[in-house]
């Protein structure tokens, strides 16, 4: 071990006689390892790291699944929920919450809060209890019991500035007041940071009856008993489903025609299991990054070795073994490799701000960390050595080789060293460029899926098109009428703003957390049997502002007017994929269709209008569930958003919006503005996230593959300088030199080119299922890329061509 | 000026610049070889003789005078232009062969036709094997420099020269890397070249191999000397050098 320090020693003199080199080959090895300790940090903070609960492998989402209508997600009911806390004996525990939106108005603006309703089993589901106070209790919970809340360490600090004697105080939300009884600990999260405080889930009685099987607007996370299994679980909530289906016979068709049952998957994969092959795709590509960076660092090395050469001669010659000529260069490589991981450190953290910023939001915000944590430094640690190991072979071979004898004699300019080096260089060259094709290939084929995805029309304008939510859960707006009043009212007035095109409104706004509300319908005059599977659709409920703001274009019948109100006959107006779905061939205005079934008690709705249909969540997902719209004066919901048209900036917009609804309500806030483009770009994360890595990463495996191409033939033009002069003495012009270094240079980069195509074809399959719009294949970007890397490989040669065709002859000769 | 002169040089001057020192390695040189000729050019070490090659050569230019080449000023000529003329005028052979080593013989040997224009491949090669016939190495045509003696890598360096059917040959103390036996028959071969006309210019220091030669040069202190006068010099110089040895 001394003897290795004292090696370590020697290497940082080395590379202090060196500096140059030395910042060269650490600053490469940085962006390989760099690249590596950020991809994996994501890794290990969404796929190894354990959830920050106890026992957080026994934690588990339950859901309701309808596979035979294309609905494998659907939330819970309450009698779902009911079912499984008392009958599934795999169970330790079952908790239901969802989310809901409650007004503050304590200061000048009215407030929205983001509160989970919550079962009181929610906290000991997640093992957790209050920093301060308590957590709810199966009293809070039931009917006709005082509101109380808890609330997260974040809006206490901001609303209380921490003040322990807040437990006990009233805090009135949407006009009731709640009794604070607990603080969270500030490391608490669930289900994501947004949450502000955690209010009871009251269930009342007709909620707990059948008649509420199908509402599945709430989640439900379990705890597995020790030892209990998905599997199990499943099997479980599959018998709970036939025994509802054998009590209530209505239901059985239903049940077996959607082929609803109850499913459980692990909270970690749950929030992150989808990500797993891009994540993969990600390593991949950095670990090409890292073997390009390694291959050039050798190349270096392999020019130091060679001139260094003598040196290990002479070391050899006076009792050094072969194990300690390696030792030494093996310290030399891990010193630079140890510090160019110290660089990619602060690259990791550049490239986890990007990813942080636009893929991880999706995945439950502060549920998952990406912090370089003692896993991930390990983890440099273990790829920096290997990286030293790597690169430390080849220059062994030449310094360390079976020919001392020949390195003491010339000095390293031996024909079998040079030989060897000269094809390690040419070799190691063609391995960069080869992996430089494939993951430029890849970078490629991502930015171009990307461009078609961007070019994907929403189904409406986004352009200047603002939303802006908001939630009528007070009192005063338990009547629907007193909704669609406030929704008139507060419309008319922003249509009054100078600047504002259009407004309207919407519920289920498109690129929002609401767009999947959707449901069952009918089709008057259908007649089904028992296996059919319902239609199933977003249902929206708009105004007639709606489709002139938004310009989804109407293409048959009309738009809904003011004249459709409570009283008059009910109408709808469905999307081109409805019409086409089950009116092929037939007009179908007039037709009429109703929520939920056909049974007696439905109320059906006459189709008067047809219009585009909308992407729903994703731009790249085809749209697959067709869409009804509703008018907001026939059917309410206490949620929605305003849709506003205007050209101007979004800080003068929304004063201008909260000003007109301060007219309206004083007490009723709007939260969540941003533009529709913004909420397209948001869904785009996801994407836009590994290709702009990609990207980065093929940028850089462009600049390390120039920088080999160069290298490479400015040592073979220095180690032919003799043959160059000599070939310059019998008649060779500046041009034939030219000529010959370029052709060398074609040949290299010709080869590398060819494997890194059929390495990218091989590789192409893997990459497919993360392209949208275009084939793995696509022959376009392969073109590109093997021009444009021709391109950079022609420029990278052009510098030594240049230089050997000026070498002086004369001197050459000299030399040789 | 000969009527046949191939190699015309007048006041041939090379200074070259090191800091702040001025080294007259050429002073005014005088030559004329005329086309057939074997000339030798002799003298002590430092004395201009291989500086004088270069600039025969083309490999290095004059600082002042005048060169012409079989009829041409060479003196003004770029880089490329004085390409061409060593490629048909000119056939070198090294101290070292000076071969390349990842090229075979024949490669080696045809290396110098693959810079001309308009020969074809055929030719290319009959004139390659006609260039080893003469030097004895057309057995061995596969074979790579680092397989050959010293002596068949010169031979091979010869053939190389003559390829090109060049006006002159050019050889630059051609026995220094050999022993004596490889050093008489390559100087036997160049022998023959000239008998058979070739015109041949060669530099030594060793006045054995000088001897091969028709004409002597003798060069001292960059100048050109008579055989009297260069051992006058020689002899003053090393009584100079004595005194300052008793001096010191």
């Amino acid at each position: 071990m001394r003897q290795f320090f004292s090696d370590l020693m020697h290497a940082a003199r080395q590379w202090r006689a060196r500096p140059g080199l030395w910042l060269a080959i650490v600053v490469t090895l940085a962006l390989g390892i760099g690249a590596n300790t950020a991809v994996f940090s994501v890794i290990n903070g969404l796929l190894l790291r354990p959830l920050p609960f106890a026992d957080a492998d026994r934690l588990v989402m339950v859901y309701n699944t309808y596979p035979k209508n294309d609905l494998e997600f659907a939330g819970t009911s309450i009698p779902d929920y009911l079912d499984r806390r008392e009958g599934a004996p795999s169970l330790e525990d079952l908790a239901m919450f969802n989310q809901i939106s409650l007004n503050l108005t304590t200061g000048q603006v009215p407030e929205q809060l983001s509160a989970a309703r919550v079962t009181p089993s929610f906290f000991s589901v997640l093992q957790v209890s209050a920093a301060y106070g308590r957590v709810l209790d199966d009293a809070d919970a039931e009917d006709g019991a005082a509101p109380v809340a808890v609330l997260s360490h974040g809006l206490w600090q901001r609303l209380y500035g921490g003040d322990r004697s807040v437990l006990g105080r009233e805090l009135v939300l949407s006009g009731r007041n709640y009794q604070i009884v607990g603080v969270m600990p500030e490391a608490f999260a669930f289900p994501d940071r947004q949450r502000d405080l955690f209010v009871p889930f009251v269930f009342t009685a007709a909620q707990k009856s059948d008649e509420e099987r199908g509402n599945e607007y709430s989640m439900s996370i379990g705890r597995l008993k020790p030892g209990a299994t998905l599997a199990g679980l499943n099997a479980e909530m599959d018998l709970l489903v036939q025994r509802v289906g054998a009590r209530l016979p209505d239901y059985l068709p239903f049940i077996e025609s959607s082929g609803f049952t109850g499913r459980a998957e692990h909270l970690q994969e749950f929030f992150v299991g989808d990500l797993r092959g891009l994540l993969g795709l990600l390593q991949a590509a950095t670990l090409f990054v890292l073997l390009i960076a390694a291959a050039n660092v050798a190349n270096l090395l392999l020019a130091q070795g060679l001139a260094r050469r003598r040196e290990f001669s002479v070391r050899a010659a006076m009792g050094a073994g072969r194990a300690q000529l390696f030792r030494q260069l093996i310290a030399e490589s891990l010193l630079a490799s140890i510090a160019g991981a110290g660089l990619g450190l602060l690259i990791a953290q550049g490239c986890l701000a990007l990813m942080d910023g636009q893929l991880l939001q999706r995945m439950g915000g502060s549920l998952f960390h990406t912090a370089i944590d003692a896993g991930v430094l390990g983890f440099t640690l273990l790829v920096s050595v290997l990286v030293a190991l790597l690169i430390s072979i080849l220059p062994a071979i030449v310094v360390a080789g079976p020919s001392l004898v020949e390195g003491l004699k010339d000095g390293g300019h031996g024909t079998t060293s040079s030989r060897f080096t000269r094809l390690s260089r040419s070799t190691l060259v063609v391995v960069q460029l080869a992996l430089s094709v494939a993951l430029l290939i890849g970078a490629g084929l991502m930015l171009r899926s990307f461009d078609r995805l961007s070019g994907v029309g929403p189904g409406f304008d986004p352009a200047h098109l603002y939303s802006a939510a908001y939630a009528l859960n007070g009192d005063q707006y338990a009547d629907p009428a007193a909704r669609a009043q406030f929704i008139e009212n507060s419309l008319n007035g922003i249509r009054q703003i100078p600047g504002v095109a259009a407004a309207g409104m919407i519920s289920g706004l498109p690129f929002s957390p609401m767009a999947d509300s959707s449901g069952t319908f009918a089709i008057r005059g259908e007649v089904y049997d028992a296996t059919h599977v319902p239609p199933h659709a977003f249902q929206r409920i708009i105004d007639e502002g709606f489709f002139p703001t938004s310009r989804v274009p109407l293409l048959l019948g009309r738009n809904f007017t003011v004249a459709d109100s409570a009283d008059a006959s009910r109408v709808v107006i469905i999307d081109k994929l409805l019409a086409d779905k089950h009116f092929a061939g037939q007009d179908p205005l007039g037709k009429q269709l109703s929520r939920g079934g056909g049974g007696d008690d439905a109320q059906w709705m006459t189709i008067v209008g047809v219009v585009g249909t909308v992407k729903a969540t994703e731009l790249g997902a085809e749209v697959r569930k067709e869409t009804m719209y509703v008018p907001m004066r026939q059917t309410s919901f206490p949620v929605g958003s305003l849709l506003v048209r205007a050209e101007m900036p979004r800080d003068v917009l929304t004063t201008k919006i909260r000003a007109v609804l301060k007219r309206v309500d004083p007490g009723q806030p709007i939260f969540d503005v941003r533009t529709m483009q913004e909420r397209i770009d948001a869904s785009l994360g996801p994407q836009r996230a590994p290709m702009q890595l990609l990207l980065v990463f093929a940028g850089v495996a462009l600049v390390l593959a120039a920088v080999g191409i160069y290298a490479v033939l400015a040592f073979l033009v220095g180690q032919r300088a003799g043959e160059i002069g000599v070939r310059m003495a019998i008649g060779a012009g500046r041009g034939d030199i030219l000529r010959l270094v370029l052709r060398q240079s074609a040949g290299l980069v010709g080869l590398g080119l060819v494997i890194g195509v059929v390495a990218a074809l091989l590789l192409a399959r893997v990459l497919s299922s993360q392209l949208y719009g275009i084939s793995a294949y696509d022959p376009l970007t392969y073109v590109a890329v093997v021009i444009l890397l021709a391109v950079v490989a022609a420029a990278a040669s052009l510098l030594p061509a240049r230089r050997a065709s000026h070498i002086d002859p004369l001197r050459a000769l000299r030399q040789e | 000026m000969s009527s046949n002169a191939l190699i015309t040089m007048r006041d041939i001057k090379k200074v070259f610049y090191t800091d702040e020192v001025e080294t007259h390695a050429l002073s005014g040189i005088h030559v004329d070889i005329s086309q057939g000729e074997y000339v030798a050019i002799s003298g002590p070490s430092g004395c201009g003789k291989s500086t004088l090659l270069s600039i025969l050569g083309l490999l290095d230019s004059p600082t002042g005078g005048e060169y012409v080449l079989n009829g041409t000023p060479v003196q003004s000529l770029d880089a490329n232009q004085r390409a061409r003329i060593r490629n048909r005028e000119i056939g070198f052979i090294f101290q070292a062969f000076n071969l390349i080593g990842d090229l075979s013989v024949f490669e080696n040997v045809e290396l110098p036709l693959t810079y001309r224009d308009n020969m074809n491949k055929g030719e290319r090669r009959d004139r390659a094997m006609e260039a080893l016939e003469r030097v004895g190495m057309a057995h061995r045509v596969k074979h790579f420099p680092g397989q050959l003696s010293g002596g068949q890598q010169q031979r091979v360096a010869v053939a190389r020269a003559l390829v090109g059917k060049p006006s002159i040959l050019l050889a630059d103390e051609p026995t220094g890397n050999l022993d004596s036996k490889n050093g008489e028959a390559v100087m036997t071969l160049l022998d023959e070249l000239h008998k058979s006309g070739s015109t041949i210019c060669m530099v030594t220091h060793d006045m054995r191999y000088a001897e091969f030669a028709a004409r002597k040069i003798f060069m001292f202190d960059g100048r050109v000397v008579d055989e009297e006068t260069l051992h006058r010099l020689r002899t003053e110089e090393d009584q100079r050098l004595r005194q300052s040895l008793a001096i010191a």
